[in-house]
């Protein structure tokens, strides 16, 4: 009798995990669908199609590791890898750097209104498009007539070519970047330093702790798993920047300001390359992964989980 | 219980005999995709095509907005678009299309519909044989032009009077243009930089292709197959507007709203087509506030060429309704089609194809009193690069005299960089 009690409520059992599973997987359908159909199948044609050459409107031809072999040797591939790295080293310290000294300042005011209103003001740059910010810079950069150029010349500096000269194109494109970003990675530090217990810095306090102390030895330790987070995902970005070189400078003056996106896009929808160009983001996706990963392994010899 | 099983066996015929219904009524509707650029609005086509649609109660028209920032990022828009499976039947675009569109079996060539179809016989001793030559690829023609365009130097008649000067004659050599552009460019409140510039030429294949023209060259040879950027006159005719910006300070360094700055008043003389009159209305300035002159030359003979470029309709290889849409093609180059470039909401100011518009007195009215100049320098022009591989030949040039126009590279290094990049371009293509 107790046996088939147990058989009966383990039936039971097995049907409302059976049950819960099928509603789990009903929740998780949208999400998987979204990421098979958007993510996980172009990746995949993406990597295949790396292999072969096609031009959209021929029959693709299996080439091996042609595509790959050409890159390499391929000096403007080779220019834009390097204008992508110095962008992305340069926009993420600069980003995450200034994030996060921005919301240590920020959350060290007293006045509750003054934070709210420094912190809406930081984010607002985040939620404009990025396009709407270049073509807003694009205006106020004009060397002859731009807005910043008449302040600069009024004050007897030299008109500065922002956006027409290789180095200080790059330089203003950073800068834009930072403008646009810097709020949501200072968004991220304030969520991070709400989470460390005031308890802390009071214990800090009756040690005789001065503030430098308190900042290296606990907000910045206890930090460290958002700074974690902002240097992944702010890596990652500044791999993938388009738009605002795109709409700025085109890449212009000559090669400066072109990056891997940019010429992944010409090679693909300009030259109608799909293989070659696929052959750049599979290059790119590597990269970033291996920074990633990387970025990961090294964390965990640096980042304090309370 | 009964009742309901009626009432839902009514309904369900009721449905049935509608959707047939329906069925049967679409099978006489046709549906046409018309690819436009989507700087101008959907109404403006819809007012194109009214006449046609009225004639073809049976047709609609499906309207598919593209992006227009240059003919060649304009042209790669749409091939994607058909590649992602758009309907597309009838196309509007450019000459620098037309190869490529063509070579890639994207346009259907029009000539068995123009051979017969002796309707369209009136429109074609109307046009320009220039601009439906230059539509043609490989003995085809692909595009029916519309409207074109070309470029000459605009001057500001007040600035110039500002300046001291009379309106410049056409036969002006380059010494007298610089001196022109001299005279205009000054610093009025003393602070040191310009108020005043005399002239503005960005480094853009429209901008400079005209003073290689005016210098005996060109960007390439007549057939696109070779290009001439190492020709000595090419480098002397970049060099001399190069100079303009670094040596005279005539031309404002970096980008620049010259448009504006021309009807502000502080910019003197400027490069333009006839379209850039309509630019010019909405911001007040009138055709009698300023006027149009040929390029110089650098010996001061009247250079009657310049460099120009036409739009026009065409069909895809991928219509299910050719006639039909021959038939719309066919109804845009009627006068009273082409007539909405010379007035009303949607005028653009380009040129009409049709030659009998050029006297037109909406479009006399509204022009300055040299505005024929533009016709003359048709018939001794360049056409824009009209070849496949107009994208890349584009970027090139971009890609380095963007470096000479920041005064980073010579136009010698820059011209022999173009030249070995072109060649490699063309020997693949």
């Amino acid at each position: 009798m107790s046996a088939l009690r147990l058989r009966l409520a383990s039936r039971n059992w097995n049907s409302l995990v059976i049950r819960e599973a099928i509603a789990g997987y009903f929740f998780i359908l949208p999400t998987l669908l979204s990421f098979l159909v958007f993510f996980l199948i172009p990746t995949i044609s993406g990597f295949g199609m790396s292999f072969f050459e096609w031009d959209f409107f021929s029959e693709p031809e299996y080439v091996g590791a042609e595509n790959f072999v050409e890159l390499f040797s391929d000096k403007l591939f080779l220019r834009t890898l390097r204008n992508t790295a110095i962008f992305a080293v340069s926009a993420t310290s600069l980003n995450v750097g200034l994030g996060m000294f921005i919301a240590i300042g920020i959350n060290s005011i007293k006045w509750r209104w003054l934070k709210a209103f420094l912190r809406t003001s930081y984010f607002i740059p985040v939620v404009i498009s990025t396009v709407v910010v270049a073509l807003l810079f694009g205006f106020l950069l004009q060397e002859s007539t731009g807005v910043v150029n008449y302040y600069f010349s009024r004050l007897g500096i030299d008109r500065i070519p922002w956006l027409t000269s290789s180095t200080w194109a790059f330089r203003s494109i950073v800068l834009i970047d930072v403008w646009k970003h810097v709020g949501f990675f200072t968004l991220i530090f304030l969520a991070g330093l709400q989470g460390i217990p005031s308890e802390l810095y009071e214990a800090a306090v009756v040690d005789g702790a001065g503030r430098l102390v308190r900042l290296t030895r606990i907000t910045i330790p206890l930090l460290t798993p958002s700074l974690f987070f902002a240097l992944i995902i702010a890596l990652i970005g500044a791999f993938q920047v388009f738009e605002s070189m795109y709409v700025l400078t085109n890449g212009g003056p000559g090669d400066a300001t072109r990056t891997v996106v940019m010429l992944l896009y010409r090679e693909a929808f300009g030259s109608f390359n799909m293989g070659y160009a696929a052959s750049m983001a599979v290059v790119l996706f590597v990269i970033i992964l291996a920074l990633t990963v990387s970025q990961i392994w090294i964390g965990d010899r640096w980042v304090f989980y309370r | 219980m009964f009742k309901i099983r009626k009432a839902v066996g009514a309904l369900i015929v009721v449905l049935l005999l509608l959707g047939t219904g329906a069925i049967a009524l679409g099978q006489d509707q046709v549906t046409l995709g018309f690819v436009y650029g989507s700087f101008a609005p959907q109404e403006k086509w819809e007012l194109y095509f009214e006449g046609f649609l009225e004639e073809n109660p049976g047709v609609t028209i499906n309207y598919i907005p593209v992006p227009l920032d240059s003919w060649g990022d304009y042209t790669q828009k749409i091939v994607t678009t058909m590649l992602g499976g758009e309907q597309v039947d009838v196309i509007w675009n450019a000459i620098e299309a037309v190869p490529m569109m063509a070579e890639r079996g994207v346009l259907m060539s029009l000539d068995s519909f123009i051979d017969g179809d002796p309707e369209i016989q009136e429109f074609l001793d109307d046009a320009h044989p220039k601009l439906l030559e230059g539509l043609r690829w490989k003995d085809q023609q692909y595009l029916l032009p519309f409207a074109w365009n070309t470029t000459l130097i605009y001057y500001n008649k007040a600035v110039l009077e500002a300046a001291g000067l009379p309106e410049p004659p056409p036969d002006w050599s380059w010494d007298d243009f610089l001196e022109y552009a001299q005279t205009i460019t000054q610093d009025t409140d003393g602070d040191g930089n310009n108020d005043v510039w005399g002239f503005h030429s960005a480094s853009w294949l429209w901008h400079l292709g005209p003073w290689a023209v005016a210098n005996g060259s060109f960007f390439l040879n007549e057939d696109f197959t070779e290009p001439w950027y190492t020709k000595p006159e090419t480098i002397e005719a970049f060099q001399f507007v190069r100079d303009m910006i670094w040596e005279h300070e005539v031309i404002p360094a970096g980008s620049f709203n010259f448009r504006e700055a021309f009807v502000a008043g502080t910019l003197g003389m400027m490069i333009d087509s006839p379209a850039g009159r309509q630019r010019l209305i909405p911001a007040g300035m009138s055709a009698d506030e300023y006027d149009v002159n040929f390029f110089p030359s650098k010996s001061g003979e009247t250079v009657m060429g310049s460099q120009w470029g036409t739009d026009g309709y065409g069909i895809t290889q991928d219509t299910a309704h050719p006639e039909l849409a021959w038939e719309m093609v066919k109804h845009l180059m009627s006068t009273d089609v082409m007539s909405h470039l010379l007035s009303g909401e949607f005028a653009s100011a380009s040129a009409p194809a049709r030659r009998s518009l050029a006297s037109d007195p909406v479009l006399v009215a509204a022009s300055p009193s040299n505005y024929s100049r533009f016709y003359d320098v048709l018939e001794g022009g360049r056409t824009v690069i009209n070849a496949p591989y107009f994208a890349e030949l584009a970027e090139i040039h971009d890609r380095y005299m963007s470096l000479v126009w920041s005064n980073e590279m010579s136009v010698e290094e820059a011209a022999a960089n173009i030249q070995s990049e072109m060649e490699a371009v063309i020997a693949d293509a």
